[in-house]
């Protein structure tokens, strides 16, 4: 019976996750699907990191890996090129200006085989 | 579908497996969720052999559908809410070989050059989408297929088409030219309404008929008939009416006239013999009484001769127009035959019988037969049954040209009670070739799903859907009636 009951929870639980907000990630960032890639994009200030996971959320090391994040920013586009971070843990890039903690926009991961992937910022 | 299926083998194993039927359905549904890869979790449309490599895209504000044809990607880009297209944007598309501005072909198409997607297989794409202050960011995937032999190639144009599950697929060109146009719909309280039989009365205040008080023969005034239509104001002569005198008529009046005229001639000759005697032997009172008497005597013969010659004006009781003629010079009038009808086109009413009682509220609408929609005031109820139902007066509130007496409309009454339901078009709900009600919902740019819907009256211009439709979806407003044609 807690198997049902905890089955049941999960199940009401991801009910919010069909609507159309945006999901944020364990780092307070948006939390995006790019292709089979979970990806965190957190701003701070000028700099923007990502974060790769796998589908199960599981960390996945950002070097072999590049990113586009194109953003809406007070009616513009900033578009940003990130590259892994020395110590691979994420991918890095700076803007020209200072970025809002919550943005619009896009991230476009590419692997090491050069393989894209896109996901959309609410 | 499937977690229907994990729960219903759950169930036929016992208690355990439904948690673990669950849990697997649940697994399911957070993949499938996860990794849709667009915005508004509707399923993309079924790719048809017949239809140009296309991805779509949209986000709260747009929506951008683009469409492959010889190395050449053409972006449509219109309104999410709304549909109609978006001419004046600034489209950049991140491609597989870096940014590429669009360029506009006008009407809310652009174009880029794609020597990229000759390649077969999934090319990512990040549209940038500027308009004025406004700027967005799409995601999307153009899927190429494989260069088969003897695969069809598409077509140089797509063309709209059912699909098998019902829906129907309309390229964006296409729902351009039928002018497709959407509404987000919302769940309300509406006042409930019915529908009477109606047609469209004069205000008695503002209307008037003309007849003839006695029999006689139709002649014209000065400057002919008037013709219908033709504006006329109160105490315009409209035609005479030569009375018509019987024979039994005319001879009793000859009697009376030559009676009088005998009369006259005794008075004048006695008039006479008084003035030729000698003063004194006639008082001065006999003149004056026989003077008097002989001009009333003149008067009386003058009068009746005047009733065979004097015809009786038939005059406009009110302003307004010359609703209906009746008259030919010539024509024996008959008294009490409505010769003329005159109404003010400004002010007509709606008379609607009502089997239901009498009804709340002091406003109303009617539909004229051509779709037409008349606001309206209740002036009045009667209280006697005519044929078995209660007449009820409404004033038209705005004029509206081309409204003729008697022209039978249909009248939106509120009851007084209140109901949820989503109020949509009229033009939005179309009667299928089975009998059902439909209404179109745009699901995908270029989807449209029909859905079977439950409708009742709400007023003139809406319907209210009571089931079978969501709120919160687009509901095709304009144009469903075409769509509705797409086989």
């Amino acid at each position: 019976m807690r198997s049902l009951f905890a089955s049941i929870a999960l199940a009401t639980s991801l009910v919010p996750a069909i609507a159309h907000e945006q999901r944020v990630g364990p780092r307070g960032g948006a939390l995006v699907d790019a292709g089979t890639y979970h990806v965190e994009l957190v701003t701070r200030d000028k700099a923007i990191e990502i974060f790769v996971s796998d589908a199960q959320d599981k960390p996945l090391p950002a070097n072999g890996f590049k990113a586009l994040a194109i953003l809406a920013v007070s009616g513009k586009s900033v578009r940003v090129t990130l590259e892994p971070a020395p110590d691979g843990s994420k991918l890095i890039g700076a803007a020209a200006e200072s970025l809002p903690a919550r943005v619009k926009g896009a991230v476009q991961l590419t692997g090491a085989d050069g393989k894209t992937s896109t996901g959309r910022i609410n | 579908m499937k977690r229907h299926f994990g729960l219903v083998t759950g169930m036929a194993g016992g208690f355990w497996r439904i948690g673990l039927g669950l849990a697997v359905a649940v697994a399911w549904l957070q993949a499938s969720q996860a990794h849709e890869g667009h915005d508004h979790g509707a399923p993309p449309p079924p790719v048809s052999a017949s239809i140009a490599p296309r991805f779509e895209a949209s986000s709260e504000a747009f929506e951008l559908v683009g469409v492959l044809r010889d190395g050449k990607l053409t972006l449509h880009l219109d309104r999410f809410l709304g549909n109609r297209p978006v001419a004046d944007a600034e489209i950049e598309i991140d491609t597989p070989v870096g940014p590429q501005k669009a360029q506009r072909l006008g009407g809310g198409s652009y174009q880029i050059e794609a020597p990229f997607a000759a390649m077969p297989g999934s090319h990512d794409l990040i549209a940038t989408i500027t308009v004025g202050s406004e700027i967005d960011v799409l995601t999307a995937a153009l899927s190429v297929p494989n260069d088969e032999p003897g695969k069809p190639k598409p077509g140089a144009t797509d063309l709209a088409q059912r699909l098998p599950d019902g829906a129907v697929f309309v390229p964006k060109p296409s729902q351009r030219i039928l002018g497709l146009a959407n509404q987000k719909m919302t769940k309300d309280t509406h006042p409930q309404a019915i529908t009477l039989p109606g047609r469209i009365v004069p205000d008695p205040n503002a209307s008037g008929v003309v007849q003839a008080s006695v029999a006689g023969r139709i002649s014209a005034p000065p400057g002919g008939f008037k013709r219908l239509g033709t504006p006329v104001k109160a105490g315009e002569v409209l035609a005479f009416v030569q009375p018509a005198i019987s024979t039994a008529d005319l001879a009793s009046q000859a009697q009376q006239i030559r009676e009088l005229e005998q009369q006259v001639t005794l008075v004048s000759r006695r008039l006479e013999r008084f003035r030729q005697v000698t003063a004194g032997t006639v008082t001065r009172a006999q003149v004056e009484d026989a003077e008097l008497e002989l001009a009333g005597l003149q008067a009386r013969r003058q009068a009746v001769e005047r009733i065979q010659r004097e015809p009786e004006p038939l005059v406009a009781p009110v302003d307004g127009v010359l609703a209906a003629a009746n008259v030919v010079a010539g024509q024996m009038a008959d008294p009490n035959s409505i010769l003329f009808q005159i109404v003010d086109p400004d002010r007509l009413w709606v008379e609607a019988l009502s089997y239901a009682g009498v009804v709340a509220g002091d406003r109303g609408s009617a539909i004229l037969p051509d779709g037409r929609a008349l606001s309206l005031a209740f002036e009045g109820a009667g209280l006697s049954d005519r044929n078995q139902a209660v007449p009820l007066h409404f004033s038209i509130l705005a004029r509206e040209a081309g409204l003729r007496l008697g022209q039978l409309v249909t009248v939106n009454v509120a009851t007084g009670r209140q109901q949820e339901g989503i109020s949509v078009p009229r033009a939005s709900v179309i009667r299928a070739a089975n009998g059902t009600m439909l209404v179109y919902e745009q699901s995908n740019p270029e989807r449209f799903v029909p859905r079977e819907v439950r409708v009742e009256p709400l007023d003139a211009e809406r319907v209210i859907v009571l089931s079978g439709l969501e709120p919160g979806k687009r509901i095709v407003t304009t144009g469903a009636e075409l769509l509705h044609q797409v086989r």
